[in-house]
Protein backbone atom coordinates (compact mmCIF):
# COMPACT_ATOMS: atom_id res chain seq x y z
CA UNK A 1 0.00 0.00 0.00
CA UNK A 2 1.22 3.44 -0.84
CA UNK A 3 0.38 6.16 1.62
CA UNK A 4 -0.50 9.43 0.03
CA UNK A 5 2.18 12.07 0.48
CA UNK A 6 1.46 14.57 3.20
CA UNK A 7 0.28 17.92 1.98
CA UNK A 8 -1.33 16.64 -1.16
CA UNK A 9 -4.68 15.14 -1.75
CA UNK A 10 -8.34 15.44 -1.35
CA UNK A 11 -8.95 13.93 2.06
CA UNK A 12 -6.65 16.28 3.90
CA UNK A 13 -8.34 19.34 2.45
CA UNK A 14 -11.82 17.94 2.27
CA UNK A 15 -14.66 18.75 4.56
CA UNK A 16 -15.50 15.07 4.50
CA UNK A 17 -12.57 13.60 6.32
CA UNK A 18 -10.15 16.32 7.29
CA UNK A 19 -8.33 14.26 9.88
CA UNK A 20 -8.32 10.89 8.14
CA UNK A 21 -5.78 9.68 5.62
CA UNK A 22 -6.69 7.43 2.74
CA UNK A 23 -4.31 4.58 2.00
CA UNK A 24 -3.97 4.61 -1.78
CA UNK A 25 -3.21 1.29 -3.47
CA UNK A 26 -0.58 1.37 -6.21
CA UNK A 27 -1.72 1.98 -9.74
CA UNK A 28 -2.24 -1.22 -11.70
CA UNK A 29 0.75 -2.15 -13.87
CA UNK A 30 0.67 -1.83 -17.62
CA UNK A 31 -0.48 1.75 -17.95
CA UNK A 32 0.38 3.23 -21.32
CA UNK A 33 2.46 6.38 -21.37
CA UNK A 34 0.21 9.43 -21.76
CA UNK A 35 -0.22 10.75 -25.28
CA UNK A 36 2.24 13.39 -26.40
CA UNK A 37 0.86 16.86 -26.96
CA UNK A 38 0.76 17.83 -30.59
CA UNK A 39 2.63 21.09 -31.17
CA UNK A 40 1.93 23.24 -34.25
CA UNK A 41 5.33 22.37 -35.70
CA UNK A 42 4.70 18.65 -35.20
CA UNK A 43 1.16 18.84 -36.46
CA UNK A 44 2.05 20.49 -39.70
CA UNK A 45 3.17 18.08 -42.40
CA UNK A 46 6.79 18.34 -43.46
CA UNK A 47 5.75 19.22 -46.99
CA UNK A 48 3.84 22.24 -45.74
CA UNK A 49 6.94 23.61 -44.04
CA UNK A 50 9.10 23.29 -47.09
CA UNK A 51 6.43 24.51 -49.51
CA UNK A 52 6.97 28.14 -48.43
CA UNK A 53 7.84 30.22 -50.27
CA UNK A 54 6.46 28.67 -53.39
CA UNK A 55 8.36 28.37 -56.62
CA UNK A 56 5.99 30.87 -58.19
CA UNK A 57 6.90 33.56 -55.64
CA UNK A 58 10.61 32.94 -56.08
CA UNK A 59 10.30 33.58 -59.77
CA UNK B 1 16.18 15.47 -11.75
CA UNK B 2 13.22 15.09 -9.47
CA UNK B 3 10.85 12.18 -9.58
CA UNK B 4 8.15 14.55 -10.79
CA UNK B 5 9.97 15.31 -14.02
CA UNK B 6 11.21 11.77 -14.63
CA UNK B 7 8.06 9.81 -13.86
CA UNK B 8 5.99 9.64 -17.05
CA UNK B 9 3.01 8.23 -15.15
CA UNK B 10 2.79 10.91 -12.48
CA UNK B 11 -0.46 12.47 -13.71
CA UNK B 12 -2.00 9.03 -14.15
CA UNK B 13 -1.03 8.18 -10.57
CA UNK B 14 -2.59 11.38 -9.29
CA UNK B 15 -5.82 10.59 -11.12
CA UNK B 16 -5.69 7.04 -9.79
CA UNK B 17 -5.36 8.36 -6.23
CA UNK B 18 -8.32 10.64 -6.80
CA UNK B 19 -10.35 7.78 -8.21
CA UNK B 20 -9.65 5.68 -5.13
CA UNK B 21 -10.50 8.52 -2.78
CA UNK B 22 -13.73 9.08 -4.63
CA UNK B 23 -14.60 5.43 -4.09
CA UNK B 24 -13.80 5.74 -0.38
CA UNK B 25 -15.94 8.87 -0.16
CA UNK B 26 -18.80 7.19 -2.00
CA UNK B 27 -18.61 4.18 0.33
CA UNK B 28 -18.33 6.44 3.37
CA UNK B 29 -21.37 8.49 2.55
CA UNK B 30 -23.36 5.32 1.90
CA UNK B 31 -22.34 3.93 5.31
CA UNK B 32 -23.17 7.29 6.88
CA UNK B 33 -26.55 7.32 5.16
CA UNK B 34 -27.33 3.85 6.51
CA UNK B 35 -26.16 4.90 9.97
CA UNK B 36 -28.44 7.93 9.92
CA UNK B 37 -31.24 5.83 8.48
CA UNK B 38 -31.21 3.57 11.52
CA UNK B 39 -31.44 6.58 13.83
CA UNK B 40 -34.18 8.15 11.74
CA UNK B 41 -36.21 4.95 11.80
CA UNK B 42 -35.72 4.44 15.54
CA UNK B 43 -36.61 7.98 16.50
CA UNK B 44 -39.54 8.02 14.11
CA UNK B 45 -40.83 4.83 15.70
CA UNK B 46 -40.65 6.35 19.19
CA UNK B 47 -42.51 9.43 18.04
CA UNK B 48 -45.13 7.41 16.20
CA UNK B 49 -45.80 5.18 19.19
CA UNK B 50 -45.99 8.13 21.54
CA UNK B 51 -48.23 10.20 19.32
CA UNK B 52 -50.67 7.51 18.26
CA UNK B 53 -50.85 5.08 21.13
CA UNK B 54 -49.16 6.65 24.10
CA UNK B 55 -52.08 8.40 25.67
CA UNK B 56 -54.53 5.60 24.84
CA UNK B 57 -52.15 2.94 26.15
CA UNK B 58 -51.61 4.84 29.31
CA UNK B 59 -55.36 5.10 29.83
CA UNK B 60 -56.01 1.40 29.17
CA UNK B 61 -53.02 -0.29 30.81
CA UNK B 62 -52.54 1.59 34.01
CA UNK B 63 -50.04 -0.95 35.29
CA UNK B 64 -47.64 0.11 32.53
CA UNK B 65 -48.08 3.80 33.19
CA UNK B 66 -44.36 4.24 33.85
CA UNK B 67 -43.45 2.65 30.50
CA UNK B 68 -45.91 4.78 28.58
CA UNK B 69 -44.83 7.87 30.43
CA UNK B 70 -41.25 7.12 29.50
CA UNK B 71 -42.16 6.73 25.83
CA UNK B 72 -44.04 10.01 25.81
CA UNK B 73 -41.22 11.79 27.60
CA UNK B 74 -38.69 10.33 25.14
CA UNK B 75 -40.83 11.52 22.27
CA UNK B 76 -40.87 15.03 23.67
CA UNK B 77 -37.10 14.95 24.06
CA UNK B 78 -36.78 13.81 20.44
CA UNK B 79 -39.00 16.65 19.31
CA UNK B 80 -37.02 19.13 21.35
CA UNK B 81 -33.71 17.95 19.91
CA UNK B 82 -34.74 17.61 16.29
CA UNK B 83 -33.27 21.00 15.46
CA UNK B 84 -30.07 20.22 17.33
CA UNK B 85 -29.64 16.76 15.78
CA UNK B 86 -31.42 16.95 12.44
CA UNK B 87 -31.15 13.26 11.63
CA UNK B 88 -33.89 13.34 9.03
CA UNK B 89 -32.43 16.32 7.23
CA UNK B 90 -28.95 14.84 7.23
CA UNK B 91 -30.30 11.48 6.14
CA UNK B 92 -31.92 13.08 3.11
CA UNK B 93 -28.74 14.96 2.30
CA UNK B 94 -26.66 11.80 2.66
CA UNK B 95 -29.06 9.89 0.41
CA UNK B 96 -28.78 12.51 -2.32
CA UNK B 97 -25.01 12.69 -1.93
CA UNK B 98 -24.70 8.91 -2.17
CA UNK B 99 -26.40 8.95 -5.55
CA UNK B 100 -24.27 11.86 -6.76
CA UNK B 101 -20.97 10.26 -5.77
CA UNK B 102 -22.01 6.89 -7.15
CA UNK B 103 -22.78 8.43 -10.51
CA UNK B 104 -19.58 10.47 -10.44
CA UNK B 105 -17.54 7.36 -9.73
CA UNK B 106 -19.04 5.55 -12.71
CA UNK B 107 -18.06 8.45 -14.98
CA UNK B 108 -14.59 8.63 -13.42
CA UNK B 109 -14.06 4.93 -14.03
CA UNK B 110 -14.80 5.43 -17.71
CA UNK B 111 -12.38 8.33 -17.80
CA UNK B 112 -9.75 6.26 -16.00
CA UNK B 113 -9.83 3.62 -18.74
CA UNK B 114 -8.96 6.29 -21.30
CA UNK B 115 -6.22 7.63 -19.05
CA UNK B 116 -4.81 4.18 -18.40
CA UNK B 117 -4.68 3.40 -22.11
CA UNK B 118 -2.69 6.57 -22.80
CA UNK B 119 -5.30 8.39 -24.85
CA UNK B 120 -4.89 11.64 -22.96
CA UNK B 121 -1.91 13.90 -22.59
CA UNK B 122 -0.58 14.88 -19.18
CA UNK B 123 -2.24 18.25 -19.50
CA UNK B 124 -5.60 16.68 -20.27
CA UNK B 125 -5.26 14.30 -17.33
CA UNK B 126 -4.46 17.24 -15.05
CA UNK B 127 -7.55 19.07 -16.21
CA UNK B 128 -9.76 16.02 -15.80
CA UNK B 129 -8.37 15.33 -12.34
CA UNK B 130 -9.05 18.92 -11.39
CA UNK B 131 -12.58 18.71 -12.72
CA UNK B 132 -13.19 15.50 -10.78
CA UNK B 133 -12.01 17.09 -7.54
CA UNK B 134 -14.14 20.15 -8.20
CA UNK B 135 -17.27 18.10 -8.87
CA UNK B 136 -16.62 16.11 -5.71
CA UNK B 137 -16.12 19.24 -3.65
CA UNK B 138 -19.13 21.06 -5.09
CA UNK B 139 -21.40 18.07 -4.56
CA UNK B 140 -20.37 17.86 -0.94
CA UNK B 141 -20.73 21.60 -0.43
CA UNK B 142 -24.25 21.41 -1.84
CA UNK B 143 -25.35 18.44 0.25
CA UNK B 144 -23.49 19.36 3.44
CA UNK B 145 -22.84 23.10 3.54
CA UNK B 146 -22.15 22.88 7.28
CA UNK B 147 -19.63 20.08 6.87
CA UNK B 148 -19.81 16.34 7.13
CA UNK B 149 -18.95 14.43 10.29
CA UNK B 150 -15.96 12.11 10.15
CA UNK B 151 -16.74 8.91 11.95
CA UNK B 152 -13.71 6.69 12.15
CA UNK B 153 -15.51 3.31 12.28
CA UNK B 154 -17.53 4.23 9.18
CA UNK B 155 -14.40 5.52 7.48
CA UNK B 156 -12.54 2.29 8.21
CA UNK B 157 -15.45 0.31 6.80
CA UNK B 158 -15.58 2.54 3.71
CA UNK B 159 -11.86 2.20 3.09
CA UNK B 160 -12.07 -1.57 3.37
CA UNK B 161 -14.97 -1.66 0.91
CA UNK B 162 -13.00 0.48 -1.53
CA UNK B 163 -9.96 -1.78 -1.20
CA UNK B 164 -12.07 -4.86 -1.83
CA UNK B 165 -13.67 -3.24 -4.85
CA UNK B 166 -10.36 -2.15 -6.36
CA UNK B 167 -8.82 -5.54 -5.70
CA UNK B 168 -11.70 -7.28 -7.47
CA UNK B 169 -11.93 -4.78 -10.32
CA UNK B 170 -8.33 -3.73 -10.97
CA UNK B 171 -6.37 -6.49 -9.26
CA UNK B 172 -4.45 -4.19 -6.94
CA UNK B 173 -3.68 -4.70 -3.27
Amino acid sequence: MVEKPAGWGYAKDSAIMPSLTVQIPPMPPGAATPAQPSTPAQAAPASAQTALPSNAEQR
Amino acid sequence: MSETSTNPHRQQQLYWAQLFELKVDAAYIRCYRDHLGRWTTGLGTVRAIASSGGIAGWAVWHEYAFAWGTIIAASQVVDALKDVFPFTKKHKAASAHTITLGSLFIDAQLEWENIFSGRYTDEEITKRCHKLKKLQHDAEATSFPDGLADRKPLFAQAQQEAKDYFRATYGVE
